[in-house]
């Protein structure tokens, strides 16, 4: 048999198995009519979901096209055997409830988004456009942990934890934590950059985060997001990728 | 009169041109380059079906790339590519390593295969020939001078200018090395 009738003959055999039930729609998903397939995981694909695949790397997916593509006789006949019906009751056996899969109409998948809604979050290490707020502002929530220390520091020793000496000490009772803050009025106590008091009232303050600029949203928790093709892990807005990400982002 | 000044402008402060026509087998990573280059973008590429043609500026040289589909049945469509090209870009996917070569020479489905028949074209002749040894940050990529080995590039005749750049198109690195490459050697 010549190779040209070798491969129609494996167009053939494919065109008869993408008329199954189960490979009448892409295996991930859904799109009618795949005409590409993944010839190591056995399922049909179609294009868009190919480019999802042929990114993975030929370890992982080996993307050919039925009718752009020459066939080994192996390659048809591991079709044959496979197929989305098959590999997907075993692929997705244990699938997450309520995992969102891709659909056909849907925005082309993406490896990262070009552009980021919120810049700020990208670009953490350049300086931020964002205007620093008034400095009264924190002025304030600086004085106030200021007096929360002192007053801790005169209090009699007690058994707390140094770490939050003003507001669980049992000797710094409401009596001192007033007498404290009235002293605002009276001692004013320098500024201190560097406390341990990391989180509260300390952002704006450019010695100690001069990388970060203030931002109305908690910087620590990443976004709900739920995940599919094309979406990155939340993390992964917060710095350059490392080179064996997922989907690297540009630089 | 008007189009000699034209022509001495352009060779004092003109791009030189070069056309260059990109192959490679499928999923190599030739459209990935291509946009890389251009505007220093990852995409998702879908496989080409047909072609995509940029020009690109590096440097003083302005590239004009033709990216050709890979699959096997748009190969044959690759020599009515050749015409008037410079220099030819072939990237291979440093990390496929059962496509890289076969074990008989005759497969006409592997890197190896293509690239030797392609250069036996007459058009190509005075071509140069660059050699992308893609996908590099993949673990088990082969290092250049094995896929140079495997592609059997010290085959390719005494006369012909050839070079092989390991480079990652996803990171962009290796990719302006190349470029440089040809912009001194066409």
């Amino acid at each position: 048999m010549s190779r040209q009738e070798l491969d129609k003959k494996h167009e053939r055999i494919l065109e008869e198995q993408l008329r199954l039930p189960g490979n009448l729609t892409c295996a991930d998903c859904g799109a009618k009519a795949p005409r590409w397939t993944s010839t190591n995981l056995g399922i049909y694909i179609c294009m868009r979901c190919s480019a999802i695949h042929r990114h993975f790397g030929t370890a992982i997916s080996k993307v050919k096209s039925v009718s752009l593509d020459t066939w080994s006789p192996e390659q048809v006949r591991f079709m044959v055997e496979h197929g989305n019906a098959r590999v997907n009751a075993i692929m997705e056996a244990n699938l997450p409830p309520g995992f969102r899969r891709p659909t056909d109409d849907g925005p082309a998948p993406q490896p990262a988004p070009q552009s980021s809604p919120e810049p700020d979050l990208i670009q953490l290490d350049k300086p931020s456009t964002r205007p620093t707020p008034p400095m009264a502002a924190f002025d304030i929530h600086q004085e106030l942990r200021n007096a929360l220390t002192a007053s801790a520091r005169n209090s009699p020793p007690s058994t707390s934890p140094p770490a939050s000496p003003a507001l669980s000490s049992p000797a710094s009772s409401a009596q001192d934590v007033k007498g404290s803050i009235l002293g605002l009025f009276s001692q004013p106590a320098p500024p201190q950059f560097g406390s341990p008091y990391g989180g509260f009232g300390s952002f704006g303050v450019p010695p100690m985060y001069p990388s970060q600029a203030p931002s109305p949203m908690p910087m620590g928790l990443p976004q709900p997001m739920p995940m599919g093709y094309g979406q990155q892990p939340p993390t992964q807005q917060f710095g350059a990728m490392s080179m064996g990400s997922w989907f690297p982002t540009s630089r | 009169m008007g189009l000699s000044i034209a022509k001495m402008f352009q060779s004092l402060w003109g791009h030189r041109q070069l056309r260059i026509v990109m192959v490679g087998l499928d999923a190599a990573g030739k459209t990935t380059i291509l946009y890389k280059v251009k505007s220093n973008e990852n995409i998702t590429t879908t496989p080409t079906i047909g072609f995509n043609l940029e020009e690109v500026d590096i440097g003083s040289i302005r590239f004009t790339v033709w990216d050709v589909g890979g699959q096997k049945q748009i190969r044959q469509l690759w020599s009515h590519y050749y015409e008037n090209s410079n220099a030819v870009i072939f990237v291979v996917d440093s990390a496929d390593t059962a496509r890289l070569s076969c074990a008989t020479g005759t497969c006409n489905d592997c890197a190896r295969c293509e690239l030797h028949t392609l250069m036996q074209n007459d058009t190509l002749a005075n071509a140069t020939l660059l050699v992308f040894a893609n996908k590099q940050d993949i673990p088990g990529a082969l290092p250049p001078d094995q896929v140079a080995e495997r592609l059997k590039l010290s085959d390719m005749g005494a006369t012909r200018k050839v070079h092989i750049q390991p480079c990652c198109a996803l990171q962009g690195q290796g990719l302006h090395e190349g470029f440089n490459w040809l912009s001194q050697n066409c």
